[in-house]
């Protein structure tokens, strides 16, 4: 199984993925965050295989997220999903940069990817 | 005491000419006192006598005593002694003609005249410029040494001759004369003069009427500074100005490209944070989409087990229903209907806003235009770049439309907004920010007012006085092109005739920006 974990400040955005992934519980364990303090907490019971993340957001910010990520848990692989940021900037400190809007199966195929 | 300045004394004296004693010495040395009034002098003849003086003491040796000027002492038929100034006219030449002109005087007269003189003297010498004086026919009777230095002669080559043989035009001579002839106070005249080796002095001149009791002009004291260098710079500075101005015509140009590049980045900065606003709601819809799809999917091989997987009772088609989790399906089908339709409206509203905002054909133009509506769409459109670390708040009056061109002035409103989101962002604090747009009528009910207050990094006076020069940045982090609030003032007090103040209440910084109401305002578009 692989476990991922997925950060979006957007409610809607979070349930859209949460409601993809029902179809796919019998491959992935998502765990879906909208404040991404949580999600940093959550690094004390299991490490991820992905990290999932925006970058605006509330709080914390997902450079900010990406980078605490990298520290606490380096075997994450850690993707940014954005609609507003520079990819250069993204692929400095991300290993994968997705533009939003993106359709789950760019998720799907970089896991895959990883995989194998 | 020199005979060079005597003609001061002879003007100063004032005396009428009538009192004069002349007189001649005799072949035997003594002296003939011709009768009192016999032989008066005329004014030219005293001129050229003083003239004559003057040049003739020139050439005695320095220290030397004079004999041409001489006090005498003597008792009236009533016993009062009187006092004299005698004074030689050496230039008589031969002996025959040796004449002399005795003046009466009191001594008090004469110690004044004494004082005068030697103030006089001291002035003529010391004065640091040009002095010169000319008679009545227009002939110079005394320059002093600057002003000789200056145009380069020597004094015997001026004295005597027309002041008008050393300007470089007759028409500056007449301008002299007839400011001579004023009697509407000092006045200055620029007078052009020709030095003796043929050089320019432009000489700013200040001409002196000195006139005697009976208010008839005695000579004209011109007091002349030398401006050529003056001159010179401003020509240069003229010529410089003129270069000014040519380039002044390319930073004009350069401005309204500045002005058309500031909207642009205004623009792109709105576009990325707008791409952010559509796209999430564009990411769950897509997501959705295909849930809905899949949903849809099911349901769909749910009905067609009940038509054509042959007659089923009412409990296998429970088994089936539960099997496929059709409650859960509808119910997020209904979740998901909410959501997409909140979505789509979204991404309308925005695209209204934006169209509204910028890229209406009828906001190019002078409108009648609701400003509150204008706000609101502002902060629709910059949403994504305030919503994280600051709270809007707007208190809108009810205020009538007003004329206005809306394009230009939205660009005022973002440039200021933008700007007070930065101030909140730069602040050290980790708490959310707040923004608080009002609108309001002024006392009058002419004039909109519309006040943007944030409570970020306040600015100093001197960033207020310097906030709207071109390319000034008050925050740390640099964001446009700097050319924001410059753009932003000048659309509100060059285009709408309004005025832009920024003022600090409560420890908020406050933008105020006035708008007239009136018609007038669009005839200056």
């Amino acid at each position: 199984m692989t476990t991922l974990f997925l950060v979006d400040d957007d409610e809607y955005i979070i349930n859209s993925f949460r409601r993809i992934f029902t179809l796919k519980k019998d491959k992935y364990t998502p765990h879906f965050f909208t404040d991404p303090f949580i999600a940093l907490e959550k690094l004390d019971d299991l490490t991820p295989d992905f990290l999932f993340t925006d970058i605006s957001m509330k709080g914390l910010n997902g450079w900010e997220l990406v980078k605490r990520f990298r520290e606490r848990s380096p075997r994450t692989k850690l993707i940014v999903i954005s609609g507003d940021v520079d990819r250069e900037a993204a692929d400095n400190l991300a290993d994968y940069f997705l533009e939003k809007p993106t359709p789950y199966t760019e998720l799907i195929r970089i896991m895959e990817q990883e995989e194998d | 005491m020199k005979l060079t300045n005597i003609s001061w004394l002879l003007q100063s004296l004032n005396s009428p000419f009538e009192q004069l004693y002349t007189g001649e010495y005799t072949d035997k040395g003594r002296v003939r006192i011709w009768n009192k009034g016999v032989e008066i002098p005329t004014d030219e003849e005293i001129n050229r006598l003083v003239i004559n003086i003057i040049r003739d003491n020139k050439t005695k040796q320095a220290g030397s005593k004079s004999k041409d000027f001489r006090l005498l002492k003597r008792k009236d038929r009533f016993g009062n002694v009187k006092t004299y100034l005698w004074l030689d006219d050496v230039t008589a030449g031969d002996k025959r003609h040796h004449r002399f002109i005795v003046f009466p005087m009191e001594r008090d007269t004469l110690n004044e005249l004494v004082e005068n003189y030697c103030r006089y003297g001291i002035i003529t010498e010391r004065f640091n410029g040009f002095f010169c004086i000319i008679n009545n026919y227009g002939e110079i009777i005394k320059i002093n040494h600057l002003g000789l230095s200056l145009i380069g002669y020597e004094e015997r080559e001026l004295l005597g001759r027309p002041f008008q043989s050393i300007l470089s035009s007759p028409k500056d001579y007449a301008q002299l004369l007839n400011m001579i002839g004023s009697t509407t106070g000092t006045h200055s005249l620029e007078l052009c003069l020709i030095k003796k080796t043929g050089e320019k002095l432009i000489g700013l001149t200040y001409p002196i009427q000195v006139r005697d009791e009976r208010d008839d002009i005695i000579y004209t004291s011109l007091i002349i500074s030398d401006i050529t260098y003056q001159i010179d710079e401003l020509n240069n500075s003229i010529k410089n100005s003129m270069e000014l101005l040519d380039s002044n015509e390319y930073l004009k140009k350069t401005q309204t490209t500045l002005i058309r590049t500031e909207k642009m980045a205004a623009v792109g900065e709105l576009g990325a944070g707008l791409a952010h606003e559509i796209n999430n709601p564009l990411s769950y819809l897509m997501n959705n989409m295909i849930m809905y799809t899949e949903y849809t999917t099911q349901i769909i091989r749910f009905i067609k087990q009940l038509s054509l997987g042959g007659p089923l009772d009412e409990q296998q088609i429970r088994e089936e229903y539960q099997k496929l989790d059709l409650d859960f399906i509808t119910g997020e089908m209904s979740l998901m209907s909410d959501e997409m339709k909140e979505g789509l409206e979204h991404i309308q509203k925005i695209v209204h806003s934006l169209k509204s905002f910028s890229g209406n054909e009828r906001a190019k133009g002078w409108n009648y235009e609701n400003i509150n509506r204008a706000i609101e769409e502002m902060l629709i459109i910059s949403r994504n770049r305030y919503k994280y670390d600051t709270s809007v708040k707007t208190e809108l009056a009810d205020i009538p439309s007003i004329l206005c061109n809306l394009s230009e002035l939205n660009q005022a409103l973002l440039a200021i907004f933008n700007n007070s989101v930065q101030a909140v962002q730069e602040r050290e604090k980790s708490n959310m920010g707040e923004i608080i747009i009002r609108t309001e009528l002024d006392d009058t009910e002419e004039n909109l007012l519309i006040h943007f207050e944030n409570d970020g990094e306040p600015l100093s006076d001197e960033m207020k006085a310097k906030v709207f020069e071109p390319f000034y940045s008050n925050w740390k982090l640099v964001q446009g092109s700097g050319m924001g609030l410059t753009v932003a003032q000048d659309i509100i007090m060059g285009l709408h005739k309004g005025d832009i103040q920024i003022s600090t209440v409560d420890d908020k910084t406050r933008f105020t920006i006035l708008i007239p109401i009136t018609e007038d305002i669009k005839e200056g578009a």
